[in-house]
């Protein structure tokens, strides 16, 4: 649906002809029947959810059927709990993601514009960006102690390394006659960097960006499953731990919603961000 | 127009080399050597050459936007690295951002001067009107034609008032019809204001057209052949081509180019005719 809304949301734009023409032969009626052929896989999965262990063929201790879910959802939220698990949860992440960002866009600036440094540095990031989020948590553990800061820290080494890599392959694919152009209007390296190199490389910082919120989830619930007294991902595993099963999926399942939210906000900023590329592909 | 005016040095080129070294083969390729060039205030100078002779390398040295192995260029008596206020680069590709806006395009060169935005706006306006642009100012410039887009790359470049306009090919790529009448815009331009042009180009026929002298560039290594003066009257009409004077000129412009190419080493004589001939 959300496709289908963009496309007729489009200026009559040379490009955008051809997408406005085929969001008016969907209109007719055939939306419907596109809203449909959208949820069939997730109707299936709900109902097959909900037999399996109400059926007894699947044991309702390990799997509980959504509509228990749904309940124990409810009642998260009716005792306002859920803003403690959730909020907690939403601060790790994004603070870990922004600060990621910062971090990323800045040094992939640097290295992709002095293309000197980049080639010295290149084998040690090379080498850093393996080294598992998880692996290091021990290591966070030891210098910033048990507390917010080696969670934040995980989800920021989780998402830098999508983020730095998508910017510095940014900066260095950025057109040669841009910066010339700017550099013959007599612009200063500042003008360069901020509105020519930048805007032309945020088609793939973004794409770095988006990367790295899904990133950010992954690394937030490791995180939140070691010595943590809040959060989705504590939650989760404490109900399991307690034996509240339909706790553990009520978690489960608003993990995936706080991490489809942050992922929907940042196709959102893309979007809005990158207004000017609509009929682009379709003109070169 | 040239003779009318007092022919005060407006850029000087002297013995201007550069020679490219690839480090890894060990080789060199010399682009320039020994150019030497004027350019007189007002004036419009075409530089006409086949491809590869270097005219759009000396157009980038005449910019500053890159370094010659030897040699000085001079702009108003100035290094050419102290006077970038004076001038306007026309791209032939273009080189809008195709981030901002066609409005915005025509501002930068505002901005980066520091002009306020209410000031910036008209000054863009006025010049998007001068080429007939001002209802296309909100569009972004893939949605505009070549001609279109070209046009807009004037209007950029215009918009904050250097009096030197270096223009590469400008419009090398666009269509006969489309080429011709954005000759006669320029001309129009170029006319009622009292600007430097050197304009770039491999069409003897626009650079008789437009200019007032033509510069003829060889090849291997590039340098200045021979400056033919265009002494066409002003303002010209589209019929002027077909004018005696100016097939004359043609054929004058042509066999110093014939010359060249007899001379040049390698390339073979059809295919480097064919660069000439185009448009």
């Amino acid at each position: 649906m959300a496709e289908q809304e963009t496309l007729n949301e489009l200026p009559v734009l040379l490009g955008a002809k051809r997408s406005v023409a085929r969001g008016a032969r969907r209109g007719r009626g055939v939306n419907l029947s596109f809203a449909f052929e959208r949820s069939i896989a997730l109707i299936v999965f709900a109902v097959l959810w909900e037999v399996l262990p109400r059926s007894g063929i699947v044991s309702t201790a390990y799997l509980s059927p959504p509509s228990q879910v749904a309940l124990a959802i409810a009642r998260l939220f009716d005792s306002g709990d859920v803003w403690t698990h959730l909020g907690a949860s939403a601060l790790r992440s994004i603070s870990g993601l922004l600060l990621a960002i910062a971090g990323s866009v800045v040094s992939g600036f640097a290295l992709g514009w002095f293309r000197r440094a980049e080639r010295i540095i290149d084998p040690l990031y090379q080498l850093l960006r393996q080294v598992s989020a998880f692996a290091l948590f021990p290591v966070f553990m030891l210098f910033l102690g048990i507390g917010e800061s080696s969670k934040i820290a995980i989800i920021v080494w989780a998402a830098f390394w999508p983020v730095l890599l998508n910017t510095i392959s940014g900066v260095k694919q950025v057109e040669r006659v841009f910066i010339d152009c700017a550099r013959s209007m007599g612009a200063s390296q500042g003008f360069i960097f901020a509105k020519v190199v930048l805007p032309a490389a945020l088609p793939e910082i973004l794409t770095g960006i988006r990367l790295a919120g899904a990133y950010s989830i992954t690394a937030l619930v490791a995180a939140e499953m070691i010595g943590a007294r809040s959060g989705l991902g504590f939650y989760t595993l404490n109900s399991q731990e307690t034996f509240q099963i339909p706790d553990m999926y009520a978690g489960i399942v608003l993990l995936a919603l706080l991490g489809l939210l942050i992922n929907k906000s940042l196709s959102l900023l893309e979007r809005r961000l990158l207004r000017w590329r609509v009929g682009l592909a379709q003109n070169g | 127009m040239s003779g009318t005016r007092a022919a005060r040095d407006k850029i000087v080129v002297r013995d201007l080399s550069l020679t490219y070294v690839n480090e890894a083969t060990a080789s060199s390729h010399t682009v320039l050597d020994a150019f030497d060039l004027r350019v007189r205030e007002g004036e419009f100078l075409a530089v006409l050459g086949p491809s590869g002779c270097g005219k759009s390398t000396l157009l980038n040295l005449l910019a500053g936007l890159s370094a010659p192995t030897s040699g000085r260029i001079t702009v108003d008596g100035e290094p050419v690295g102290g006077a970038r206020n004076k001038l306007g680069f026309v791209f032939q590709g273009y080189a809008l951002f195709p981030w901002r806006t066609v409005r915005k395009n025509v501002e930068t060169g505002l901005e980066i001067r520091g002009v306020k935005r209410a000031q910036r706006r008209s000054e863009a306006e006025r010049f998007l009107r001068l080429v007939g642009l001002l209802d296309f100012a909100d569009h972004y410039p893939h949605q505009l034609s070549g001609g279109m887009r070209q046009r807009v790359a004037i209007a950029r470049v215009l918009a904050y008032g250097p009096e030197i306009l270096l223009m590469d090919e400008p419009f090398g790529a666009l269509d006969a019809q489309t080429r011709e009448s954005l000759q006669h815009e320029l001309l129009g331009i170029w006319e009622q204001s009292a600007k430097t042009v050197v304009f770039v180009t491999h069409s003897i026929d626009e650079a008789i057209f437009l200019a007032d002298r033509v510069a003829i560039v060889g090849r291997g290594p590039g340098r200045v052949k021979e400056i033919i003066d265009i002494d066409l009257p002003r303002p010209r009409p589209a019929s002027v081509r077909h004018s005696a004077a100016f097939v004359a000129l043609r054929q004058r412009a042509w066999a110093s180019l014939s010359h060249e190419l007899d001379d040049a080493r390698g390339a073979p004589r059809e295919l480097v005719a064919e660069t000439l001939t185009g448009a």
